[in-house]
């Protein structure tokens, strides 16, 4: 086709609507300022949320509007994107997130529907391929179409458990498997949007990971068994300057791109001891990052701009419902929305 | 009041043995109920400064969880914490206060990896909240602290019931055992004085008659 | 008779040319705009004077096509004999709309679907979307121009 893109064109004409009826920071801002749950919850109403909230019967249970309306924008992509197999990467998240519940329940001996509603539906992989990889023991990896790296990690970890017995293990690595997919993957499709989303993804949770790991006194092979691969940031970065004061931190990712966010980390760690705004400065960075290609005519990246703000209006209504439910104060609240993307 | 002893000498030397005993066992009763009640104060005031400590700690984790929550799925924070690190065994001791045999509560945490007896952390670091690990850091924390006040909580229950039964049997012994002992002691006294008057007036009777008869 | 070859070679390229041109691009605008339309079908007047934008470069092509054809007597019936001189003249008057007309369709075919995108979120933008697209068929109207002044140019 003469025109680069043009197969997107349907898609992002949708997507061009669907962007107008993201809630805004007006709306969002009156959520946070309305006096009881209640009334966030009626503002949410006026919103695309409305015809999810006919089916609940109670505020209490926003949780599964959220969880609808995703599974809702997850399975849109996949019908409107002619390229799925991109916006899939988005949602290869959920079949990991699965995984690790299949695999802690086998080895908790889990058994019955115990597990099942912490199963997610907006995987890629059907739910009863990963069922088999994991229970069945007479797996054959050709009667299936699962990733390869996907099986391989779940070989593995089968073994290093049986070894040691450590549940953490299982989501390291698997958290490590899916980064390597992702990045591996973005690139393999020649997609710089999604791989720079990944690699600073990465970057990012390496960063935070560190501090974790610093607070936790853990040593530096644990460190390097958490940190994530194929980042902008070398793991030996970090490993190096395990044992050094946090300052060192900020001094060497001066003239990286994660330079602010680092001043704010570490300024906010010696402050306060947490860092709540630095989460919230991460995902801020990302959203940045795809508002910057939003304007982007044919392609990828509006698809792309509109699934993460989903993502992120979702996060940013449960922020402020379980704010609401529980009384949290204003400031608490608005201290942890995200940026919106409109 | 309704008296059946016999009124004999030896039942008076026993009853006087008995009720001997009984101001003893009296007042041993009631210094054994001072000193319970001490004992009970004392651990009140402890358990309720623990509690108040462990409340305060409790709701500030509880607080972390809460915004650990806000910014996470149900479905990932349930499934970060479904496969705990650490198993933990608890044995139960007895201990023994005045004689109450309460329980004692030790409790070892044993890690399930080796190496990693210090990792309470059982979840990977991609998609969970820094905040989290601060929630949990707290509620390990606290847990030596609550088996603490669950032990305390359980001797002073104890404490409360073997006061109750001391003061019972104290008030028993002063208001019904006692005083009636000293009835019948006073009972019999009388019946053996009232004898011993008979025998002498008729002693005295019959030397008359006798004196008259010479 | 090459000369006359030669000179329907050119009608025939201003006409396919621009005519795919602007297939394509009305396609792309199309389902750009049936995109929009699903989620809002009230924008559909709108977006159909969009879509028509990228089609008019095809219109040109025809008229510098039917201009070659009148030129060598097609349309009145009496073929006019063509020197292989003349024929060439003729193919090269032809050459700036089917160049021109073809690449300035796909461009405006991005700026058109871009304006249909505005359209989703600033319906009362549309004048501006028109505008924009319309700066492309500056590029398209001037070459229209040379190609017809070049024809007229031409004596048999």
């Amino acid at each position: 086709m003469p025109v680069k893109g043009a197969e997107y064109a349907y898609a992002v004409g949708r997507i061009r609507v669907l962007e107008t009826r993201l809630l805004d920071e007006g709306r969002l801002d009156r959520m946070v300022e309305s006096s009881s749950v209640d009334e966030a919850f009626k503002i949410l109403g006026e919103t695309e949320y409305a015809h999810m909230m006919a089916e609940v019967e109670s505020v209490y249970d926003f949780e599964e509007i959220l969880q609808a309306e995703l599974e809702r924008i997850h399975l849109l992509m996949q019908e409107i994107n002619p390229q799925a197999h991109l916006t899939d990467l988005i949602s290869l998240k959920y079949d990991f997130h699965n995984l690790k519940v299949l695999l802690k329940g086998k080895y908790l001996k889990e058994t019955g529907g115990a597990m099942d509603d912490l199963l997610l539906p907006m995987g890629t992989i059907p739910l009863e391929d990963l069922q088999a990889l994991i229970f069945d023991e007479e797996f054959q990896e050709d009667d299936y179409e699962l990733p390869e790296e996907v099986c391989r990690a779940v070989e593995e970890i089968a073994e290093e458990f049986e070894a040691s017995g450590d549940p953490q293990l299982i989501d390291l690595s698997l958290d490590r498997t899916l980064y390597e997919m992702l990045v591996g993957r973005a690139k393999e499709l020649k997609s710089t949007v999604l791989e720079e989303l990944f690699v600073r993804e990465v970057d990012l949770t390496n960063i935070k990971t560190f501090l974790r790991v610093k607070r936790m006194g853990r040593d530096r092979r644990f460190l390097r068994r958490t940190m994530l691969p194929h980042g902008r940031l070398p793991v030996d970065l970090f490993s190096d300057l395990l044992d050094e004061p946090l300052e060192a931190l900020a001094e060497s990712l001066e003239k990286s791109q994660y330079a602010d966010l680092a001043d704010v980390l570490v300024r906010e760690w010696q402050e306060k001891g947490n860092v709540t705004g630095f989460e919230k400065l991460a995902d801020n960075m990302l959203i940045d990052h795809l508002r910057q290609v939003k304007y982007t005519t044919l392609g990828l990246e509006p698809l792309l701009g509109y699934l993460y703000a989903k993502e992120t209006e979702i996060k940013n209504i449960r922020i402020i419902l379980v704010g609401k439910v529980n009384g949290l104060p204003m400031d608490e609240i608005k201290e942890r929305l995200r940026n919106v993307y409109v | 009041m309704d008296i059946k002893v016999n009124p004999t000498r030896m039942e008076l030397n026993q009853l006087k043995a008995r009720h001997e005993v009984a101001v003893r066992g009296h007042k041993l009763l009631k210094d054994k109920r001072d000193e319970l009640v001490r004992q009970f104060l004392e651990r009140i005031r402890k358990n309720k400064e623990l509690r108040e400590q462990i409340e305060k700690e409790l709701s500030a984790a509880m607080a972390r969880f809460l915004l650990a929550r806000a910014v996470m799925s149900a479905e990932v924070l349930e499934e970060a914490l479904m496969y705990p690190t650490a198993k933990m065994s608890l044995e139960v001791d007895r201990q023994n206060i005045m004689s109450i045999y309460a329980p004692k509560l030790s409790f070892k945490q044993e890690a399930s990896v080796e190496g990693g007896e210090d990792n309470i952390y059982p979840y990977g670091f991609v998609d969970t909240s820094a905040e989290l690990d601060a929630s949990i850091e707290t509620m390990a924390g606290i847990m030596p602290k609550l088996m603490e006040l669950a032990e305390l909580e359980k001797a002073i229950q104890l404490l409360a019931d073997e006061i109750e039964k001391t003061r019972r049997r104290a008030n028993a012994l002063e208001y019904v055992m006692i005083p009636r002992m000293e009835e019948t002691i006073r009972y019999i006294t009388m019946k053996l004085d009232e004898d011993e008057r008979a025998a002498l007036t008729r002693l005295m009777k019959i030397k008359d008659i006798v004196r008259a008869k010479v | 008779m090459t000369g006359v070859l030669l000179a329907f070679v050119g009608a025939a390229l201003a006409v396919i040319t621009t005519g795919i041109g602007s297939a394509v691009a009305v396609g792309m605008v199309g389902e750009c705009a049936a995109g929009v339309v699903t989620e809002d079908p009230d924008k559909f007047g709108q977006t159909l004077l969009l879509q028509a934008l990228p089609g008019t470069q095809g219109i040109y092509g025809l008229l510098t096509g039917f201009l070659i054809m009148q030129k060598v007597g097609i349309i009145g019936g009496n073929l006019v004999e063509l020197s292989l001189y003349q024929g060439l003249y003729i193919l090269a008057a032809a050459l700036p709309i089917t160049v021109v007309g073809y690449l300035s369709t796909i461009a405006q075919s991005k700026a058109t679907a871009a304006g249909v995108a505005m359209i989703a979120k600033r319906p009362e933008e549309l004048g501006k979307a028109i505008v924009y697209a319309v700066m492309v068929e500056t590029y398209a109207v001037l070459a229209l121009l040379a190609s017809i002044l070049l024809l007229f140019g031409i004596t048999l």
